[in-house]
C-alpha cells in the first residue's frame, strides 16, 4: 500500500500515528536530558557530559541502556500492586497528551473539537498515578512528597486555566488548530504577554521543578513520591516529567508562540524551535533561582497569580466588548 | 462491528471496576476503582459524541472528586475492612431501591428517546451550552455559583475555628 492511501485507513492512520509520537517522545526523552545536564553544566562552569559521543550526545542513551538492564527492586512493605502500576498511571497521561499537540498543519494526531480542554483534563489524571506511587510506597516521605505535589497541582491548575481563557474567548474556540491560524498576524505573546508569563510560571510549578520543587525537595524528603522506586520503574517517572516538560513547552507555543507559523523553514521546524525554547527557559529558571518554602508557594499561587490572572480575564473581556 | 466491540468493554470495564469499587476491601482500592469506572464513563461519551461531556466528566469527577477522596483515604493509615455480615434485610432493600430507580430512569429515558439512535440525541457542543447557560438558564447558572461560595466560605469558617 502506497503511504498516502495508509493515511486514510483507520488502521494506517492509528498505527502512524502511535508511532510518530513514540518517535518524538523518544527523541525527546534523550534530547530534554542532555540538554539539562548541557546547561546546568554551562551555569555552573562546568562542561556536563563530554564522554560518551560528541559533546556526550549519547550519554542519555547511554544511561536509559543501564537503567533498563537494572535490576527492579520492591521493597518490603509496599503495596505491590499499586507499587507497579503507579508509574505507568503517571506515565500513559503524557502520552495521550500528544493527541492534540499540533505539529504543524498536517502533523496532528487527531484535531478535537475540544483539544484545550481535552489537554489540560487528561493532564488531571496524572496526579492519580503520584498518589498511587506515594500511598503504595508505604514511607513517610513518599506521602509527604505526594501530599504536595497534589496540593500544588491542584493550586497552579487555576491560574493556568485563567490565562489560557484569554486566548480561547479571543479566538472563540477549543480547537487547536484554529488558535494557531488565528496567529497568522499577530502571536498572542504580543497582546498576551501577562498570561504568557503566568503561564509560564504555573507550568514550572506543575511540573514540580525548581523553585516549585517541594514535592520532591531533596534536602527535606529525599525525593519526594518516587524515593522507593529504582530501575526502569524509576526511569519511568523520569521520562514523564521530561515528557511533561516538552508537552507543556508545546502547548506554550501553540497558544502563544504562533505554533508552526513562521518564514522560510518548514512549519514542524518553527514548531520545535519554538518548544524547546521555551525547555531552555525552563531548564534555565531551575538552574538559577533557589527553592521557595511551602507557604511562599501557596501564598504565590493564591494572592497573586490567580488575582492577576482574574484581572487580566476581565480587562480582556471588557477590551473585547468595546471593540 | 469495531465500535461495537469498543463499545462493550467500556461498558464492561465500567460495570467491572463499580463492582469492585464496592467489594474491595482496602479503601484506597475501591477509590482508584471508582477513578477508573468513571474515567470509562468519559470513554463512553466520547463514543456517543459528547466530546465536551467527556473532558468535563475528567476533569470535574477524575481530576477534582476522586482526587479529593483519594486524598482523605491516603491520611488514614493502611487498613483493611474487615467484610461485615450480611444483613439480608438490608440486602432486599438495596436490590428494590436500585431496581426501582433503574426502572424510573428507564421509563423516563425510553418514552424521551425511544425512537431516536444514539449518538445524536441532543447536539451539546460547546457553543450550544454556553449559549444556553448564559441565556435561558441563566438564573440557575448564577444561583449555583452563589451556592458554591457560600459552601467555600462555609468551609474557610470551619477550617478556621480550629486555631
Amino acid at each position: 500500500m502506497e503511504f498516502a492511501s495508509l493515511l486514510n485507513t483507520f488502521l494506517g492512520r492509528v498505527i502512524l500515528s502511535v508511532a510518530g509520537v513514540m518517535i518524538v517522545f523518544t527523541f525527546n526523552a534523550l534530547i530534554a536530558v542532555w540538554l539539562e545536564r548541557k546547561i546546568s553544566g554551562h551555569i555552573q562552569l562546568r562542561l556536563g557530559p563530554m564522554e560518551v559521543g560528541p559533546h556526550g550526545l549519547l550519554q542519555s542513551a547511554a544511561d536509559g541502556l543501564k537503567l533498563i538492564c537494572k535490576e527492579i527492586i520492591t521493597p518490603q512493605g509496599v503495596d505491590k500492586k499499586l507499587f507497579g502500576l503507579a508509574p505507568y498511571m503517571v506515565f500513559f497521561p503524557s502520552l495521550l497528551m500528544f493527541v492534540v499537540i499540533p505539529f504543524s498543519d498536517k502533523l496532528q494526531v487527531q484535531d478535537l473539537n475540544i483539544g484545550l480542554l481535552y489537554f489540560f483534563s487528561i493532564s488531571c489524571i496524572a496526579t492519580i498515578g503520584i498518589f498511587m506511587a506515594g500511598w503504595a510506597s508505604n514511607n513517610k516521605y513518599s506521602l509527604m512528597g505526594a501530599v504536595r505535589s497534589i496540593a500544588q497541582s491542584i493550586a497552579y491548575e487555576i491560574p493556568i486555566i485563567l490565562s489560557i481563557l484569554n486566548i480561547v474567548i479571543i479566538t472563540q474556540s477549543l480547537k487547536l488548530s484554529e488558535i494557531v491560524k488565528a496567529q497568522s498576524n499577530i502571536w498572542f505573546i504580543v497582546p498576551q504577554f501577562i498570561p504568557f508569563i503566568i503561564y509560564l510560571i504555573s507550568a514550572i510549578a506543575e511540573l514540580n521543578r525548581t523553585p516549585f520543587d517541594i514535592p520532591e525537595a531533596e534536602s527535606e524528603l529525599v525525593a519526594g513520591f518516587h524515593t522507593e522506586y529504582s530501575g526502569m520503574r524509576f526511569a519511568v517517572f523520569f521520562m514523564a516529567e521530561y515528557t511533561n516538560m516538552f508537552l507543556v513547552s508545546a502547548m506554550a507555543t501553540t497558544l502563544f508562540l504562533g505554533g508552526w507559523n513562521g518564514p522560510i523553514l518548514p512549519p514542524v521546524v518553527w514548531f520545535f524551535i519554538k518548544t524547546y525554547a521555551i525547555v531552555f527557559i525552563i531548564i534555565w529558571v531551575r538552574w538559577t533561582f533557589p527553592r521557595l518554602r511551602p507557604d511562599q508557594l501557596m501564598n504565590f499561587c493564591w494572592k497573586f497569580l490567580t488575582p492577576l490572572a482574574l484581572v487580566n480575564l476581565l480587562v480582556t473581556t471588557f477590551i473585547l466588548k468595546i471593540l | 462491528m469495531f465500535s461495537d466491540v469498543i463499545f462493550i468493554i467500556f461498558w464492561l470495564v465500567i460495570v467491572v471496576f463499580a463492582a469492585l469499587a464496592v467489594f474491595l476491601q482496602k479503601p484506597i482500592y475501591n477509590a482508584f476503582s471508582m477513578a477508573i469506572s468513571i474515567f470509562s464513563v468519559a470513554g463512553m461519551y466520547i463514543f456517543l459524541g459528547y466530546e465536551f461531556l467527556a473532558a468535563l466528566q475528567v476533569l470535574v469527577y477524575v481530576g477534582a472528586i476522586s482526587v479529593a477522596i483519594i486524598f482523605v483515604i491516603m491520611l488514614s493509615p493502611p487498613v483493611t475492612v474487615k467484610p461485615k455480615k450480611l444483613n439480608p434485610f438490608k440486602v432486599l432493600i438495596g436490590i428494590v431501591t436500585a431496581l426501582t430507580f433503574f426502572g424510573l430512569f428507564f421509563i423516563l429515558f425510553y418514552q424521551k428517546y425511544a425512537g431516536s439512535k444514539f449518538g445524536n440525541v441532543v447536539n451539546a457542543n460547546i457553543n450550544e451550552v454556553g449559549t444556553v447557560l448564559a441565556t435561558k438558564y441563566a438564573v440557575p447558572f448564577e444561583i449555583i455559583s452563589v451556592i458554591l461560595l457560600v459552601a467555600i466560605l462555609g468551609a474557610i469558617v470551619l477550617a478556621k475555628k480550629e486555631d
